[in-house]
């Protein structure tokens, strides 16, 4: 008898069933699209570039505030892959660092506008009534900001800064989280499991966190993957205009913004590569958005 | 529809009195006191003069008090008056408007003559290398910051090349009098990169939108219909399938007034372009006050009735949808 069973629990390990948990599911799934996993690639090593900054340009480059100065404004060459800028810095060290600052941004924005856009879509779609009216026509307002407008005038108001910089972008990009976590709710609050966790007595907010939550996730993931490029493009965007981090704290917005007076001198490369780093970064966050996008959507994959 | 209309309308003002308090919150949050620009390390203001300029401006009464006259004068037409020009916001804006139109309404005209033929043809030839390529394009001009893809241009065609001038609306200092035509020719050329660079994205965005629509309408079942009574495909394209894939456009138009602005305001810095975008950048650097408030809400009120003007046009055009 004993033996049966182990038997039957072997055909369904051999079978594979057993092993296709969503994790795995969706990895296969993103496996298919080799743009989404060069992009994940791609990604990763710019991540790990900003975390080991200091490791890295030590061995192999300068201190990105290092002065070298016989060495201004020199093209690219094997000393300096990235040439050097007005001051006669090292770009490719101050672009490897700039990563850290530009990525950090992009990253507290997208958990800033999460935080607060999927807390007001999930009590805007979970209660409904005055509350979901009120919230959304909120919601609304802030839709219709022109964003690069308001962000310049909140930050000239509150002086640049890291972290005005992030409330500033997060402030302007929860409101798309927050109506995709509210339509959501609506139809899954109709579910017979919320109403079998209702019948047991279980609260709204638990309901909300437990429940209706981690089954929002697959679309706020994709959405705040695009809000990481958003938060980037923005943030050097403010950069080019003047309004980003301060200089001389190297950030791929701000080096672009040194380098523009030298673009009429012929001076190319000092504008060239930290747009180029922007971007590819860019470009990748959305390629992997469109892979998880398909990758996290079980009706694409159960369709397959 | 007039019901339809009047709702509409309803609904704007609440998000009207919302921006108000949020342009006029912002400004509040201004660390120190807006009367020290009017203060030089020469000239100190003495406390006469400095309770002089607050009552000048209405800084003497409370918050709420200053708001409402702030919002009565806005709803009078009134957009201030500039701290740094002693002019009437309007008057400073006014000249400024048609700049920025031009730039943006022709990239706008220009980015939909190009992106509805390429997203219908890839639409129709889905997965198809044009498709494939175009894909990608419209990925690279979503993500191509324009500010860099600006600065390129500029490194080619004024730098490298010489064609194009770097910048302006139009080269300083000639006298063309009696020689329109070569004050257009000069102005062309000024034009030619921030149109280019400001179309870009908007092509790339508005392609892929064109193509989901296509292809959403080509799996309608009046397409089968119109296939399966023997019409010929370039008909079912143009009157079955481009009809109602266009009508979901017109909304877009209208939710791309903000992005189209956003782009123009970066475009005209860029290329010193004298539109509004640069002169609310200025005035943000100046910490000119009444210009910055004036100029965001007349935005917000332009995005706002881009988006009512589209949802009336939606509603028009449509006659599946009932609005009650």
């Amino acid at each position: 008898m004993a033996q049966q069973v182990s038997g039957k629990i072997n055909v369904v390990e051999k079978s594979g069933l057993q092993n296709r948990t969503y994790i795995k599911l969706f990895w296969s799934q993103l496996n298919k699209s080799p743009l989404a996993m060069g992009s994940l690639f791609v990604l990763i090593l710019f991540g790990a570039m900003a975390v080991f900054s200091g490791q890295i340009t030590e061995q192999i480059a300068y201190d990105p505030l290092k002065v070298f100065v016989g060495d201004r404004n020199e093209q690219p060459s094997p000393t300096h892959w990235f040439g050097t800028d007005h001051l006669g810095r090292d770009l490719f060290s101050r672009i490897i660092w700039g990563s850290q600052i530009s990525l950090t941004i992009g990253i507290l924005v997208a958990l800033f506008s999460v935080i607060i856009g999927a807390l007001l879509g999930a009590i805007s779609g979970f209660f409904g009534g005055w509350i979901d009216t009120l919230i959304m026509r909120f919601t609304d307002v802030w839709l219709n900001f022109p964003g690069i407008f308001f962000l310049i005038a909140i930050v000239t108001v509150l002086e640049p800064s890291f972290w005005n910089l992030i409330w500033a972008i997060g402030i302007l990009s929860w409101p798309g989280i927050c109506r995709i976590v509210r339509a959501n709710i609506l139809s899954l609050k109709e579910r017979e499991y919320i109403l079998a966790s209702r019948s047991i007595g279980a609260g709204g907010f638990r309901i909300i966190l437990r429940h209706l939550m981690p089954n929002t996730m697959a679309p706020v993931i994709v959405n705040a993957t695009l809000t990481v490029a958003g938060a980037i493009l923005a943030e050097a965007g403010l950069s080019y205009l003047g309004l980003g981090v301060q200089p001389p704290t190297p950030t791929w917005g701000n080096i672009l913004f040194e380098g523009k007076p030298y673009l009429i001198t012929g001076n190319f490369w000092y504008t060239f590569f930290p747009g180029l780093f922007i971007f590819v970064t860019v470009l990748c966050i959305n390629f992997l958005g469109d892979g998880l996008r398909d990758a996290l959507d079980p009706k694409v994959s159960s369709g397959k | 529809m007039l019901q339809y209309i009047f709702r509409r309308l309803m609904i704007m003002i609440p998000t009207l009195v919302v921006t108000t308090i949020v342009i006029f919150g912002i400004v509040q949050l201004t660390p120190g006191d807006p009367v020290d620009r009017f203060e030089s390390p020469e000239n100190p203001l003495t406390a006469e003069e400095r309770a002089r300029i607050y009552a000048r401006y209405g800084l003497d009464q409370p918050l709420h008090v200053q708001y409402f006259r702030w919002v009565s004068l806005l709803f009078q037409g009134d957009l201030g008056t500039s701290f740094n020009w002693n002019a009437p916001v309007f008057d400073l804006v006014s000249n400024r408007i048609p700049k920025t139109v031009e730039l943006a309404g022709l990239s706008l005209i220009l980015s939909l003559l190009i992106a509805i033929p390429i997203g219908t043809f890839s639409a129709l030839k889905q997965y198809s290398f044009w498709d494939n390529t175009v894909t990608f394009f419209s990925f690279v001009g979503v993500a191509l910051p324009n500010f860099w893809f600006a600065l390129l241009m500029v490194a080619l065609f004024s730098v490298t090349l010489g064609w194009l001038p770097t910048s302006l609306y139009s080269t300083t200092g000639i006298a063309y009098a009696g020689n329109e035509w070569n004050w257009w020719v000069d102005h062309l050329k000024h034009l030619i990169m921030p149109l280019l660079v400001l179309t870009t994205a908007q092509v790339a965005a508005f392609s892929r939108y064109m193509r989901s629509q296509v292809l959403e309408v080509l799996r309608d079942d009046y397409v089968n219909t119109a296939r399966a009574k023997g019409l010929k495909e370039g008909h079912v394209i143009n009157k079955h399938v481009l009809k109602n894939a266009l009508l979901p456009v017109v909304t877009l138009l209208g939710l791309s007034l903000p992005f189209l602005l956003s782009g123009a305001l970066i475009t005209e810095q860029v290329f010193a372009w004298p539109g509004l975008g640069r002169f609310f950048w200025e005035a943000s650097g100046a910490r000119d006050y009444p210009v910055v408030m004036g100029l965001l809400f007349m935005i917000s009120v332009v995005t706002l009735f881009g988006n009512f003007f589209a949802d009336l046009a939606y509603a028009i055009l449509d006659p599946r949808i009932k609005y009650d």
